[in-house]
């Protein structure tokens, strides 16, 4: 977690060269490669690794990009972290990268954790109170979660707008343990 | 009894369409770092200087160092229930402790909770720990005077309230005793008393509150206690938790008392605090705004003025010295800070001097307007007799060579030592103070033996408390008229003449 600093600081390095075109491009990089390395933490460990010689993990880096629309920029930054050691990084970066190209489009990804599966009126009157109160186009990524019991807990990076029947329950016991103090 | 399950799933129904339910909406940050009392949030880019932060586990932090990419906090707890990843809720709350009179006769932490097992504390009102220092125009100058019952002080650095008086000296000098014998001595002043024991063992201060209880001081007591097993981040907050407590009092147009014991540990654990928050080091890697760390703690300590109620709060730090040093970082500009300093000596200490006060060194710059008239009257020949005899003291092993007036110095200088010698939780009256000093003064204590000078004194003060009560309450309300003085005379011949 500490490497957020790090990461932060090579995703604001890439946007900065980028214009609004090339940006469209490497948000469909980035939410591409997001979803192939989330669940090849192995992978990413592996191409890190001090183990195996620089040149086949370069290679397999390489091979890497091979299939995404901007290839000459992630073979230039895969290169860079694998000569630094900083491979491990690239999924914050990757983050970092998205929520940045964001912020630039007004948008804003929410986690909205709900208790069960809602009917889609439902959602949709959450998601118009959230764009409300965000002030921002938003992008909705559910999870359920039967342990928040009913409403819904809201996370973006900045803030945690919870809406849950759990939540609301800890205060109330909360309450009434300090009165019966 | 029958039971209807349709008629209490109803009532139920009912309470809960009745539940309104909230949305909190609070601001995040994700804990990059954790460790050692600190942690490190990315994110919360909105958050205040000083402001309460809840993590996970229900443990608190206050944000210290705002920085550009993180905010450095310091946890009121433990960190182990924290862990990186973690997400930290703004509060929007500058910390808070509880005050008021429920406070009382409590041991309580930095935080304000109870130590002492004797239940929550049904505190109504919550100030914030730090507060700005009262300006000019609410105040007024000292005028009062706070007495400690110590003959030394009270005659020779007469404190004031609303004072800052220093206590400094080595350790094992007697610096908690005193301050411990000036809270017996408010037992009827009506002046609440805060001490505030920072980074010291748990015994100790176990000690003492024991002391306060046996002799009936608890009960206007508030005990502040970040022991040496606390987090550095507690024993930072621990004087200004005291200070927002005692304020309450002074603000109510109350008199309050607060000790800081010690200030050097305070300075150790915010250098610790700092040095971990990665603040650049300075002299003795203390940081840069060590001096600001103390002077914003001691200018809460004041006198308002008629306006707003008359209220004060006197403070009394402690400062540990290493090998009577005072000219190192911390003790000078202690010293600076306040408004004099009674320096305990430890020569005198181990040479049976107790209170160990080094005369020469020790000083108090604003309570001289502060002390008692009758006492004031008979403290000038006092001091320039003590000052001479500092100096001759020296000679003394020359005996009978010296001339007489030499030796007569040295005879009155033997006899203001000894009665200026005081047990530890024996405060006296300002009226028994003022006879015996003016006893001495007169020089009806030349002719008795040093070794025997404590017995004429107590049986000066049985007297005095048998046959003379109403006699002591009238002298102290005024400037020692001639009347008076010959009245006094009369009593320290009857005296004695019993030996």
């Amino acid at each position: 977690m500490k490497n957020i600093l790090v990461a932060q600081r090579y995703s604001q390095a890439i946007i900065s060269g980028l214009d609004t075109k090339e940006i469209n491009f490497v948000l469909a990089d980035v939410e591409i490669m997001s979803n192939s390395l989330k669940t090849e933490q192995e992978l990413v460990n592996a191409v890190n690794s001090y183990l195996f010689p620089l040149k086949k993990r370069l290679k397999i880096a390489m091979e890497m990009t091979q299939n995404l629309k901007y290839t000459r920029l992630w073979e230039n930054l895969f290169s860079i972290l694998l000569k630094k050691h900083r491979f491990n990084i690239i999924t914050d970066i990757l983050l970092d990268l998205e929520n940045e190209i964001f912020e630039k489009k007004n948008l804003i990804k929410v986690g909205l954790t709900i208790a069960h599966e809602l009917p889609k009126n439902v959602l949709d009157s959450i998601s118009t109170q959230l764009t409300d109160i965000l002030e921002k186009d938003i992008i909705l990524e559910i999870k359920i979660d039967p342990e928040i019991l009913g409403g819904f807990v809201a996370t973006t990076d900045s803030l945690l707008i919870d809406g849950s029947i759990k939540n609301n329950l800890v205060k109330l016991i909360k309450v009434k343990l300090k009165k019966m103090k | 009894m029958k039971i209807q399950p349709d008629e209490i799933s109803s009532i139920l129904r009912n309470k809960i369409k009745g539940l309104k339910f909230d949305i909190d909406i609070s601001e995040t940050g994700k804990v990059v770092q954790v460790g050692d009392g600190i942690a490190r949030i990315y994110g919360m880019d909105n958050v205040m200087a000083g402001e309460m932060i809840d993590f996970p586990g229900d443990v608190m932090g206050m944000a210290l160092n705002l920085e550009e990419d993180n905010v450095g906090c310091i946890i009121f707890g433990e960190t182990r229930k924290i862990k990186e990843g973690d997400i930290a809720k703004r509060t929007k709350k500058i910390l808070q402790v509880p005050v008021g009179e429920e406070m009382l006769g409590r041991v309580v932490n930095a935080l304000g909770e109870p130590l002492d097992g004797k239940g929550q504390i049904k505190a109504e009102t919550y100030h914030p720990v730090e507060r700005k220092a009262l300006g000019v125009v609410q105040r007024q100058p000292v005028k009062e005077p706070l007495q400690t019952g110590l003959k030394a002080i009270d005659s020779m650095i007469p404190i004031g309230r609303g004072q800052r008086e220093l206590i400094i000296g080595d350790r094992q000098t007697g610096k908690t005793a005193i301050a411990i014998d000036t809270i017996l001595n408010q037992k009827d002043a009506d002046v609440v008393c805060i001490y505030v024991a920072i980074g010291q063992k748990k015994s100790s201060v176990a000690k003492i509150v024991n002391i306060l209880n046996a002799k009936g001081a608890m009960k206007y007591t508030i005990v502040v206690v970040a022991s040496a097993a606390e987090s550095a981040s507690l024993q930072y907050l621990s004087p200004y938790s005291g200070c927002t407590m005692g304020e309450f009092f002074r603000d109510k147009g109350k008199h309050a008392l607060i000790i800081y014991d010690d200030l050097s540990k305070h300075a150790v654990s915010y250098r610790e605090l700092s040095l971990l928050l990665r603040r650049p080091p300075g002299r003795e890697a203390y940081p840069g705004d060590v001096f600001y760390l103390h002077s914003r703690l001691l200018e809460r300590a004041s006198k308002l003025n008629d306006e707003l109620g008359s209220g004060s709060l006197t403070a009394l730090p402690i400062i540990e010295t290493q090998a009577d040093d005072l000219t190192a970082y911390i003790p000078t500009n202690v010293i600076s800070i306040t408004d004099g300093q009674i320096f305990l000596n430890s020569r005198l200490f181990y040479s049976g001097i107790r209170p160990a006060i080094n005369a020469g060194l020790s000083v108090s710059r604003v309570g001289g307007n502060a002390q008692i008239k009758s006492m004031k009257s008979v403290t000038g020949q006092l001091r320039v007799a003590l000052a001479q005899y500092a100096e001759l003291e020296a000679f003394a092993k020359f005996g009978s060579d010296l001339d007489k007036a030499t030796q007569a110095q040295l005879t009155r200088g033997r006899r203001l030592v000894e009665i200026l010698k005081q047990a530890q939780y024996s405060p006296l009256s300002v009226a028994k103070q003022t006879f015996i000093i003016f006893m001495a003064n007169e020089g009806y204590l030349d002719e008795i033996e040093v070794e025997n000078v404590k017995k004429v004194e107590e049986e000066l003060y049985s007297t005095l408390d048998s046959e003379y009560k109403e006699f002591m309450e009238s002298m102290v309300k005024d400037k020692l008229s001639e009347e008076t003085k010959e009245a006094m005379r009369k009593i320290c011949k009857k005296v004695l003449s019993k030996f």
